[in-house]
């Protein structure tokens, strides 16, 4: 699990059909210090996290196979936590 | 998954049967600068990947990309494929947080 920041989402033309219904967003790997770490990573998001809002993003496969229901998903990334902006 | 600019395609004569019907595409990772709007070429520094693509992706376009073992999960059994073409992007909603 890595800790990152909400920096935006996408808009997709086409996608993978267990991708359908899900929002995608762009999170910003983020270092002990809140700092930005890396490029940018798109992640799948059924939480419902604001833009700038601190996550915790998981990089577990099969969690998010059974998430969106789809074994042939070739998805990975998920939001499994909002960090409390007061913490 | 990564995001990135398709900048070419390979054409194989001989290929593995998986890849009947389906296309190689290179792409380069976009880079923190692109997510903002920057132009895609000159390209990003970092190496370019070779995506396996059954969505249509064409010159130009920008894309959503897996690697590694989910890269292999939408196929039945082993496949040969070290990334996978998951969408292909229309717009990009991007605002970094500035200090």
């Amino acid at each position: 699990m890595n800790y990152a920041r909400i920096d935006g989402n996408i808009v997709t033309a086409a996608c993978h059909p267990s991708m359908e219904g899900f929002r995608t967003v762009i999170c910003q790997p983020l270092d002990a210090e809140g700092n930005d770490e890396g490029t940018p990573v798109l992640a799948i998001d059924c939480l419902g996290a604001g833009l700038h809002e601190r996550v915790i993003l998981s990089t577990d496969g099969s969690a998010t196979r059974e998430l969106v229901g789809d074994p042939k998903t070739p998805l990975r990334n998920l939001i499994v936590g909002i960090v409390d902006p007061t913490s | 998954m990564r995001l990135g600019t398709v900048i070419g395609r390979i054409t194989l004569s001989q290929k593995e049967p998986l890849y009947e019907g389906a296309s190689l595409l290179i792409v380069q990772p976009l880079s923190k600068a692109q997510f903002a709007g920057a132009p895609t070429v000159p390209l990003a520094k970092g190496s370019s990947v070779i995506v396996f693509d059954q969505l249509g992706a064409g010159q130009g376009n920008i894309i959503g990309f897996t690697e590694g073992a989910e890269a292999t999960q939408p196929f039945t059994g082993d496949a040969p494929v070290d990334a996978y073409n998951a969408c292909i992007v229309e717009r990009i909603h991007y605002s970094p947080l500035t200090p």
